[in-house]
């Protein structure tokens, strides 16, 4: 537990802050497997719900309960563009990570949709340091084709700091990423992300429908060689993900994800 | 010693022009895979090249053959081959080979790729297909001879003052006789000598170093197949027995289930890795039983030791087979090698489920010099595996995998799927987990290790042809060490990946592109003297264009670019650099063909070494290492001076750049330039 600590509040930027789980938003890339949580990872696929839904998201970080993480989401569609409201804690009574965004999403054209987020975020360790910091990301997605999509995903382009001191800013994060729907049932994307002070992270998962109920994501991400994966069922209009991550020094993060049937346009 | 050259095997004749000295983009790329991943290890098995010979000359009957027939092609998955088989219960023998087209996950690359290998004829009958086997089947004699032009250390040190030499002449000479009724029934034998070996001498009064005989007979009534002589075994997945040639990683997503019949007849020059006995399997279409036993004299370093029992003993098995020097022929035979296993398996539908055994019994005792490295490797005098085996396809998954236990009782386990997704799209997922004590012996595994030990893996592969003239490959793999191991004084973790993409709008032209990178952990390159080295963490990547062109029926042009980068954070990064042009030409109307490469490469250290496959004469192929600075050259030329006969001759010759000598030790060459020639006849009749 403290060696997990040291590890992430070592790290010289508060990055742990960031909602970034590609094994949860994989789908931002994708029009057939879209979801309401998609928005985290590019605001723009906000766009592709057309009813209101909600989701909460669990996950036990490297298997401790003291860097529990729980996230919940809701996404509202209006005439005037979609909505979308996050809201993520992390951590115990000695150590807590807070953030809440808010995120807007239209469609300027049949093939390009934009999208925004604002978020506070909140670092605390009782009786030694708290911060608080409030940031913008911006997402953008491409439809090139009914099975090709492209985005790109700014966080923090302006380097918002939290707090005073350098070493708490927020890192800023440049994200490209490209799916392709091979069927309705499959889909694969990658994603190139740059994150500050960090090395070239390369990101790649598949998501499969292989049952009218069921489904499973599987990727990686080269920069920690780490794999995540899920596997989901679909009832009615409820979809319950099991989510599993694996990170070679750290160890396994298991997690659950209950959310809404989110339509597709 | 470092391999030079990696020799290997490969193509035949048949329909395609170009047949007997082209060799399919794909599988040049899985050897030269496995060359990368073998490093010091020489291959030398031909025995696919002289499968898919065979099958050039008398194909796969598809109303009639079995799964085990299909999956020792080694280009069907095993999805593939289970909606043939699906098909033909489903709708009768097929009438053309067109109905290809309307098998599930059949598309039209596998297509391409299988129909060299395959045809559509009525069955015979068991009397006619036995008194045929000993009749009508075909008698093959291959000589062939080949030699470095210029003479190595080894061959001009003054033998009276130095007893370190080459003690034989610089010629290799191979001869093979076999006689093979389709894949029926096959005899026969050869004999090998190497570059520096003796033959026919007082040191060598057998003749040539190393002689193989075999017979195998298959589908007699109850006896599926019967191996007398030299055969090889392959058991599950490779974990306790993999005698047979295995891919290790590719995009090819066939690459890491392993499929071979049990048994095989033995037919190589390779010196070590098969049984000596007899073997037999029975079965019928759900149970199948297979006993061997095998004796045999193996090369091992043996050890005086007067506190031993024996009053010796052996640190290693020798796996090279060469016997060139006083040394190396102290070292042959000295162990004495008794081995036997067995497989029990039973297939119904779509599934599958084996047990197997293996077990070896040494003469002298193995024992190992105590270190970390050491701690778990094999020792003793005898050693026993067992594993269980399977297979399932459900709906369009294929699952497989084995599980075994070595007799330390240290356990091992390989799973895998492979998917198909979508029309256009196949998924491949592999979990490995073996134990750091695990022991086996002439195994192959899908692992990173070149033996399956001490190692936790996951690899996942995907293959995506989204419109027609495009495939998408990549894989990742992930893996640990959780002990040490060569070259690595600790536990260590590393990954890799491969993105390729291939453009073949017609049957003219192909042009790929592929991007792979590694990052693994190494001993820090440095003071030797340090006895525990630093871990370093190793970057290589490697970046590679292919262009072929086919401007006519008779000439095929292509061109490669490769450009490696190394960076092992102690040294200044290093860069390599491959540039070859390829000229390939086949007469149309007569039997007469040729090809030439040029090949420009720099290099500025071994560790940014680069690896290309090279046209040879039939049934070898080589790989060398490519270092340093230089310029290479070679043409191969085969003609056929009758229907029975045909010969090739090959000539090749590198120069290096700003260097005056090449190799080391007993192959140090003083000069900048080596050649090689080498000559084949082929006669049947």
């Amino acid at each position: 537990m403290l060696q997990v600590l040291f590890v992430l509040t070592s790290m010289a930027q508060i990055s742990s802050l960031v909602n970034y789980s590609p094994a949860i938003n994989i789908g931002a890339y994708s029009q057939c497997q879209s979801d309401g949580y998609s928005f985290v990872n590019n605001q723009a696929a906000l766009t592709s719900i057309e009813c209101f839904g909600m989701a909460v998201c669990q996950e036990k970080m490297f298997n401790l309960s003291e860097i529990n993480k729980v996230d919940a989401i809701v996404a509202i569609p209006t005439s005037l563009g979609n909505l979308g409201c996050s809201i993520g804690r992390k951590g115990f009574e000695g150590f807590s990570e807070t953030n809440i965004g808010l995120a807007y999403a239209r469609k300027l054209s049949n093939a390009i949709s934009i999208g925004t987020q604002f978020n506070y975020y909140s670092f605390k360790i009782p009786s030694y340091f708290h911060s608080a910091s409030m940031n913008i990301e911006i997402g953008t997605l491409i439809r090139f084709s009914p099975k090709l999509n492209a985005g790109i995903h700014v966080f923090n382009p302006v380097r918002m700091m939290s707090g005073k001191n350098e070493d708490n800013k927020l890192p800023y994060i440049y994200t490209v990423g490209v799916g392709y729907d091979v069927s309705n049932d499959f889909f694969i994307c990658t994603e190139i992300v740059k994150q500050e002070d960090q090395a070239i992270d390369l990101v790649g998962g598949i998501q499969y429908q292989f049952d009218k109920r069921f489904f499973f994501k599987l990727g990686f991400m080269s920069e920690n060689s780490s794999l995540f994966s899920s596997l989901g069922v679909v009832y009615k209009s409820i979809r319950l993900e099991a989510l599993f991550r694996y990170h070679p020094q750290l160890g396994y993060s298991p997690g659950l994800l209950l959310s809404n049937h989110f339509k597709h346009k | 010693m470092r391999a030079f050259c990696i020799l290997f095997f490969w193509l035949g004749i048949g329909l395609h022009s170009f047949s007997q000295t082209e060799l399919p983009a794909v599988a040049e790329q899985h050897i030269e895979q496995m060359a990368e991943n073998s490093n010091d290890v020489v291959l030398n098995d031909d025995s696919y090249n002289q499968h898919l010979y065979e099958l050039r000359r008398h194909p796969i009957n598809i109303n009639t053959a079995n799964p085990e027939t299909f999956n020792e092609l080694m280009i069907l998955s095993p999805l593939q081959v289970e909606s043939l088989i699906e098909y033909r219960q489903l709708f009768g023998n097929f009438i053309s080979l067109y109905e290809l087209q309307s098998i599930a996950y059949w598309d039209v690359y596998t297509i391409k790729k299988i129909l060299p290998f395959i045809t559509i004829t009525t069955q015979l009958n068991i009397k006619e297909v036995f008194k045929e086997r000993v009749q009508k089947g075909d008698h093959v004699l291959l000589i062939k001879t080949s030699r470095g032009i210029e003479k190595s250390r080894g061959y001009l040190i003054d033998s009276s003052s130095l007893s370190n030499h080459y003690l034989g002449s610089p010629w290799a000479i191979s001869v093979r006789y076999k006689y093979q009724y389709k894949n029926l029934l096959q005899y026969g034998f050869l004999c090998d000598k190497d570059p520096g070996e003796l033959i026919f001498t007082k040191h060598q009064q057998a003749g040539f170093d190393f002689y193989s005989a075999h017979i195998f007979i298959r589908k007699l009534g109850l006896i599926k197949s019967l191996a007398l002589g030299d055969y090889v075994v392959n058991l599950g997945q490779g974990l306790i027995q993999w005698q047979s040639l295995a891919f290790k990683k590719s995009s090819d997503l066939l690459s890491s289930k392993r499929q071979s019949p049990i048994l095989k007849p033995y037919q190589s020059f390779g010196e070590q890795n098969f049984h000596r006995g007899v073997g037999v399997t029975v079965g019928n279409k759900k149970w199948e039983a297979t006993v061997f036993g095998s004796y045999r004299n193996i090369d091992a370093n043996m050890v005086s030791d007067t506190m031993n029992v024996d009053g010796m003993y052996v640190s290693s098995f020798q796996n090279t087979g060469l016997h060139r020097t006083l040394a190396e022929l102290a070292d042959k035979h000295v162990q004495q090698q008794i081995s036997f296993g067995g497989n029990a398996s039973f297939s119904k539908n779509n599934g599958h489920v084996g047990f197997n055994f293996m077990h070896y019994d040494w003469k002298l005792a193995l024992i190992k010099n105590s270190i970390p490295s050491n701690l778990f490797l094999l020792t003793g005098r005898s050693l026993s595996n067992f594993s269980i085996d399977y297979h399932y396809t459900y709906k369009n998954v294929h699952f497989f995998g084995e599980t075994a236990v070595s007799s330390n009782k240290s356990i091992a386990t390989v799973n895998g799927l492979l998917m198909s997704v979508a029309n256009c799209a196949d998924i491949h997922l592999f979990y490995r987990k073996i134990s750091r004590s695990y022991q086996s012996l002439q195994t192959n595994a899908f692992t990173e290790n070149s033996t399956p030990v001490n190692e936790t893996g996951f690899f996942s592969a995907l293959s995506v042809r989204p419109v027609y003239g495009w495939v998408f490959e990549a894989y990742s793999d992930f893996f640990t060490f959780p002990w040490v191991k060569y070259n690595v004084n600790g536990g260590s973790i590393g990954s890799e990946y491969l993105l390729k993409i291939t453009y073949k709008p017609s049957k003219q032209l192909e042009i790929y592109t592929s991007y792979k990178t590694s990052v693994k952990i190494e001993n820090s390159q440095g003071d030797n003297s340090i006895n525990l080295l630093p871990l370093n963490t190793v970057t290589h990547k490697a970046m590679r264009t292919q262009f072929e062109y086919k401007p006519t029926k008779s000439t095929i042009l292509r061109s490669r670019v490769e450009m490696v980068w190394y960076d092992n954070m102690t040294n200044r990064p290093e860069e390599g650099y491959l540039l070859y042009i390829d000229w390939i030409w086949k007469a149309l109307k007569k039997p007469i063909g040729a090809n030439v490469r040029m090949l420009f490469f720099e290099t500025e250290s071994y560790n940014s070494r680069l690896y290309a496959y090279e046209n040879d004469v039939l049934f070898s192929s080589s790989i060398p290492v490519i270092y340093g600075k230089g310029i290479k050259y070679y043409f191969n030329l085969h003609v056929a001076l009758s229907k029975k006969l045909t010969c090739w001759v090959k000539w090749a010759q590198t120069s290096y750049f700003n260097q005056k000598i090449i190799g080391s030790g007993l192959d140090l060459i003083n000069n900048n330039r080596k050649s090689e020639c080498k000559m084949q006849v082929l006669y049947h009749f």
